[in-house]
């Protein structure tokens, strides 16, 4: 019950302290990313919150004011280790706390083991962090279209074969093709701005 | 070696295509210029539809698919991490398929899905009743789709425990076998599988067995990382051999396939997996990869002893105490349930003696270790594996034989030398007995008899004994094609024999042994599966072909060979390294030493991975590689490769071991090289005594050696036996390779030098001739810009000068140094002396100028009285310019400051500097030569150098350094072992000198 309680009065306390619209809009920003990414890790719904506010805790310690210094590397890769470090870290305090230590392997069998896992994890990290641009960049791109230009699209993107698509909208499968297309130049000039802001220092 | 122009075309070669790809990378942040683009892996730049599947994964429309390209989708079947599989039918044909969609990103790249498609057109091709049929594969919306025959089967798994309960052994013996012609079927035909495993194995409803997913597994270790169930993973790991997980594509060939079909049968009998492992990743690989396997009768009722033999036997962790194939594993479970004795054995005696071995090859010095444990091996295993022996007789010979081969090698470590003769006799001694001994016991058995000279050919041969190798391979191979053995042993007693006929220079014994080989390989059913012995064959076969002219053949035969080889993964690195160094001597031969290199920098690599770091091929590439090294003028990376070459040999090899008279006979021509005459003389003498003695004087690899002590005995001025031994060299070669433009030549020019010293117009028209037969073979066997021209051209350039024709000399010398420039662009000995000897031409063209300018003047009026004085001006400006440019190349190639040619090109530059009125110069080159003379020596050319240094400093009136130098040539005069009378004329003319100087001297300090 008490455990319970902590989680939102701590994550407001640490927002009432660095109130900054920065922060809000990571927190808004990475939040789905974050979580989505913990609950493809293993990570149960609760353990993903308290895994979200312990990356927001190291990210406010290590980044004053959320100033993202560019020599880090991508903010991204960074934003990834962070997260991965701060699951892995949540998880053992849990399952030491529930289960005791953890039976040690040796030096080999961890190596190997590690360096799978550490792959693994990474390349969903990458997953999740396309599929979050994806996501952002449809969103702006449908905004800016008509809604009829946007169902064609939704059609295309639900699978349908565009010559079904030209008969259900009463138009030609050329004019479909054209829909993709530039939906598709759209969303990539539109990722790679999304991107340009994330690297850039101090955003 | 030859060594030696290149064919134009580049050679397939498996890396180019991916360096020559762009690495995916993205660009770091954004594009300078113009709209932002998503980086590269979000797929708007791949084609086809990549972006769009990305996008719809990330909003999570997963699309309802009702129509794949030609496929009505009717259902999904399965979702696992290769892919999706539905099930479908085919609009064209209404057939009904299983439709398998690989899993997104599995193939990426277009490299990827091009060698994707390769393997699939591969597979599908390959038609068995126990192989799923591929019936067509496209790519739908960028993602590469597979139509697959459908099967109505359950995993060999589930199969064999219908309802918990396990079928009877028996049945799924049958089951296995069927398995086993299914996987060998593919194996034939070049295709591994490499993920066998139950899912893979469906077993239909009349209870056969169906292999899925041939050729289209990825290497494991790139799934590793892209597999993101663990379980599965696990899954696939518990029939992954241990070399699946250690190394590369490379580290995987047909014993994996046994691996896998000895864990799928584990699987069948047990219930069990043979490495269960609840959760962790790393439990499952350690215990795959320490391949500790519990026996199947500890988890299964009904299973036999001999049937836990032999699925250890095939999930062997070592892969070399596998079944080497699929056929073998096949042929054991056949014999089980025929009630026949099985093959496999549980590994005791033979593995022991082997691993006792590899143990103590560094020990085995002479080879001769070798000798005995190889035959003791054959015997042993042939004891076990007899048929015939009743259980108790084989295991009681195998021990008494194990116990004297242990005995023996223990005396042996205890320190006695191997090498000595007495031991060798004691050896051969243990050998006949033993020979009589498997003879007596095996009478009938021939195929034992032929195993044994197979083995005693082969150890006989690595001990350099190549005559007796290649008597007893020949006896081999007659037993075998007596006894109708199976295709691979009648081809591996062919090859056998044909290296050994090779070894001693038979060619056209070994080119007829080869030709059988490939003749059998035509003949056999299936020619197609024995591509990498086609390949092996045709590659040696090219050799032998250069070896003996038809090199247009040789070239022919060798792409081939490198072609098939690189087209396929699975190539052995063994062959491909042995294709590679006949393509290096093909290089060689066409002038293309780069290339040459290049290849045999791969060959040595592959060798080194092959072989590890202390294997016989290994030294033998090493060899060669050092060879190219000294043909392109690098001595010093040929010398360090022969260093490790040479410790290589002296822990392997016999002292007298062939390879080890090559590599002598390379260092010696090093030395002499660099002018070191004593080394250069031990080295070629041992390599003489060596490849005489081994080969019976009749090798290519004596030509070098012979030419080596040609040029030695010239360098020391025994100008008789230069002789003597150069017309050896060439009545040896005229033999054996009459045709060649390597070592024929080479002979040629090695006498037409030695009697190019000599006096007489008979001996001078004689070298003449053989400089132009050998210019004349050298040009139409290489082609006119091959830098072996150099040689010819520059004898017969010299033979001119000192005929005293000077233009046809400054011509050829001209064409000497411009070839040698074009060909050795780093500078080269041989350029060097054809520039020393162009600036003598030149020179002596200057004298004549001056001297009879009449001649010229003849027709040209004017010039005729200017030159009549006395000191006509000589304009040695080319000639000075030559000698600048020949010292220059000698400093370039480091050539030693005390070097003859190097001597003998500063002394005329100092005589003509002289001529030209620089003094100051010309003291100094002389000083240049005296400052090199080594301590003690007393050669001439030392001694008149000083002479001359210490007459022009008297002129120069500095009496007292010429002092110096005459006290100097004093002592030197006097200490001369052997006083010719022009050495005591010029101690007479020194002592005069002496006498003056200090005369003059005496009144003035008076």
């Amino acid at each position: 019950m008490g455990a319970q309680e902590t989680r939102p009065s701590l994550l407001r306390r640490v927002r009432d302290q660095h109130d900054d619209a920065a922060w809000r809009e990571f927190d808004a920003r990475y939040r789905g990313l974050i979580l989505r990414y913990c609950r493809r890790m293993g990570a149960r719904p609760g353990d993903a919150e308290d895994v979200l506010q312990l990356v927001l805790m190291r990210l406010m310690k290590a980044l004053p004011g959320f100033r993202y210094d560019a020599s880090r590397g991508r903010f991204r890769t960074y934003l990834g280790q962070v997260v991965r470090s701060s699951l892995v870290d949540h998880l053992r305090r849990s399952s030491q706390q529930s289960m005791g230590a953890a039976p040690i392997d040796t030096e080999r069998w961890r190596r190997i083991a590690d360096d799978a896992a550490q792959a693994e994890a990474e390349a969903i990290w990458q997953q999740e962090w396309m599929g979050e641009h994806y996501r952002r960049a449809l969103e702006t791109v449908r905004q800016r279209h008509r809604p009829l230009t946007v169902d064609i699209f939704e059609r295309v993107l639900a699978g349908e074969p565009v010559d079904h698509v030209a008969k259900r909208f009463g138009t030609t499968a050329a004019a479909v093709h054209k829909i993709k297309q530039r939906i598709r130049d759209q969303l990539s000039a539109t990722i790679g701005e999304q991107i340009e802001v994330e690297d850039r220092p101090g955003a | 070696m030859p060594d030696g122009p290149v064919p134009d075309s580049p050679v397939p070669d498996g890396t180019m295509p991916d360096g020559a790809m762009p690495d995916g990378a993205m660009p770091d942040g954004p594009m300078p210029d113009g709209p932002s683009r998503a980086p590269r892996e979000f797929g708007f730049e791949d084609p086809g539809d990549v972006w769009l599947q990305h996008l719809r994964a990330a909003v999570g429309a997963a699309a309802p698919i009702d129509r794949l390209g030609d496929y009505e989708v009717l259902g999904e079947v399965s979702r696992g991490g290769q892919g999706i599989v539905y099930r479908a039918r085919d609009v064209r044909s209404g057939e009904i398929v299983a439709l398998k969609r690989l899993r997104h990103g599995t193939y990426s790249t277009p490299t990827e899905i091009e060698r994707f498609q390769r393997e699939v057109t591969l597979a599908a091709a390959l038609e068995h009743p126990g192989i799923v049929g591929v019936r067509g594969f496209e790519l739908a919306d960028g993602q590469p789709t597979m139509a697959l025959e459908w099967i109505d089967g359950e995993p060999v798994s589930a199969w064999a425990r219908p309802g918990g309960q396990r079928r009877p052994v028996d049945e799924l013996l049958a089951v296995a076998v069927q398995l086993c012609d299914a996987v060998h079927f593919a194996h034939q035909h070049g295709v591994l599988h490499r993920d066998l495993k139950p899912s893979n194995v469906l077993v239909d409803p009349t209870g056969a067995p169906r292999v899925v997913d041939f050729g289209i597994a990825k290497p494991l270790d790139v799934d590793r990382t892209g597999l993101t169930a663990s379980d599965e993973f696990v899954g696939t790991l518990a029939y992954a051999a241990p070399e699946q997980l250690r190394g590369g594509p490379l580290a995987v060939d047909v014993r994996a396939d046994v691996y896998a079909i000895g864990a799928i049968l584990f699987e069948a009998l047990t219930g069990r997996r043979p490495h269960e492992v609840a959760h962790s990743l790393a439990d499952a690989v350690d215990a795959v990869e320490q391949g500790k396997i519990d026996r199947p009768s500890a988890h299964g009722q009904g299973v036999s002893f001999e049937l836990d033999t032999i699925v250890l036997k095939a999930m062997a962790a070592d892969p070399g105490l596998r079944y080497q194939s699929v056929d073998a594993l096949r042929e054991d479970l056949r014999r089980l349930r025929g009630g026949e004795p099985i093959l496999a054995h549980p590994p005791s005696t033979w593995y022991q003696i082997r691993k006792l071995v590899s143990r103590h090859r560094g020990v085995c010095a002479s080879g001769l270790m070798v000798l005995v444990l190889g035959v003791a091996l054959t015997v042993v295993t042939a004891v076990q594996s007899s048929a015939v022996l009743r259980a108790q007789e084989r295991e009681a010979l195998a021990a008494e034989l194990a116990q004297s081969v242990a005995g023996y090698m223990h005396e042996l470590f205890r320190g006695i030398s191997p090498a000595q003769a007495g031991e060798a006799a004691s050896v051969l001694g243990i050998v006949e007995r033993a020979t009589e001994r498997i003879d007596l016991h095996f009478d009938r058995e021939q195929p034992m008899r032929a195993d044994l000279r197979s083995t005693l050919g082969h150890v006989l041969s690595d001990l350099g004994q190549l005559d007796l190798a290649a008597r007893v391979l020949r006896e081999a191979q007659e037993l075998r094609e007596a006894q109708g053995s199976s295709l691979a042993t009648r081809l591996a007693a062919r090859l056998q024999l044909a290296a050994a006929l090779d070894d001693l220079s038979d060619y056209r014994g070994a080119a007829t042994q080869y030709r059988a080989a490939r003749d059998l390989l035509a003949a056999a059913e299936d020619p197609k599966a024995h591509a990498f012995v086609r390949a092996d064959i045709d590659r040696h076969l090219a050799e032998i072909l250069l070896l003996t002219g038809d090199v247009a053949t040789a070239d022919e035969r060798a792409e081939a060979a490198l072609a098939v080889l690189l087209a396929r993964p699975d190539a052995p690195r063994e062959v491909l390294a042995g294709a590679r160094r006949t393509m290096a001597r093909l290089y060689a031969h066409h002038g293309d030493l780069d290339a040459a290199a290049d290849q045999l920098r791969r060959a040595v690599a592959l060798s080194r991975e092959a072989y590890g770091d202390l294997h016989p091929v290994l030294a033998e590439a090493l060899f060669e590689l050092a060879q190219s090294a000294r043909s392109r003028g690098e001595p010093e990376e040929a010398k360090s490769l022969l260093v490790e070459a040479e410790e290589i040999c002296r822990r392997l090899l016999a002292d007298d071991h062939p390879l080890r008279g090559r590599i002598h006979g390379i260092w010696g021509r090093l030395h002499l090289a660099a002018g070191e005459l004593e080394p250069a003389k031990e080295r070629l003498d041992r390599a003489h005594d060596i490849l005489v003695r081994v080969r019976g004087g009749r090798h290519e690899s004596l030509a070098a050696v012979l030419s080596g002590r040609v040029q030695l005995a010239w360098r020391t001025g025994d100008v008789d036996r230069a002789e003597q031994v150069a017309r050896e060299s060439l009545r040896i070669l005229e033999e054996n390779a009459p045709d060649d433009p390597w070592l024929l030549p080479a002979a040629l020019n090695n006498l037409a030098t030695v009697l190019a010293k000599r006096q007489g117009e008979t001996a001078r028209a004689e070298a003449e001739q053989h400089y132009r037969a050998a210019l004349a073979l050298q040009e139409r066997g290489l082609g006119p810009d091959h830098p072996r021209c150099i040689h010819p051209l520059n004898g017969l350039a010299t033979l001119a000068l000192n005929a005293g024709d000077l233009d046809t000399a400054t011509s050829l010398f001209g064409r000497c140094v411009a070839l040698g420039e074009r060909c050795f662009p780093r500078g080269h000995w041989s350029t060097l002396v054809a520039l020393g000897n162009l600036a003598i031409a030149h020179r002596d063209r200057a004298n004549l100028a001056a001297a009879a300018p009449g001649d010229e003047a003849q027709g040209d009026g004017p010039q005729g009285d200017e030159a009549q004085g006395d000191e006509a001006p000589r304009d040695y400006t080319t000639s000075l310019e030559a000698f600048r440019r020949a010292l220059a190349m000698a400093d370039a190639i480091e050539l030693a400051a005390a070097h003859p040619d190097r001597v003998w090109i500063l002394h005329e530059y100092s005589a003509v500097l002289d001529e030209a009125g620089d003094v100051e110069g010309c003291l100094a080159a002389l000083r240049r030569i005296v400052a090199a003379e080594p301590a003690g020596s007393t050669a001439d050319r030392f001694l008149r150098s000083r002479y001359i240094l210490a007459s022009i400093l008297i002129e120069q009136g500095r009496s007292e350094q010429a002092l110096g130098h005459l006290d100097t040539l004093a002592t030197q005069l006097r200490d001369r072992p052997e006083q010719g009378p022009a050495g005591a004329k010029m101690l007479a003319r020194v002592e005069t000198k002496i006498a003056a100087l200090r005369q003059a001297e005496t009144p003035a300090a008076k």
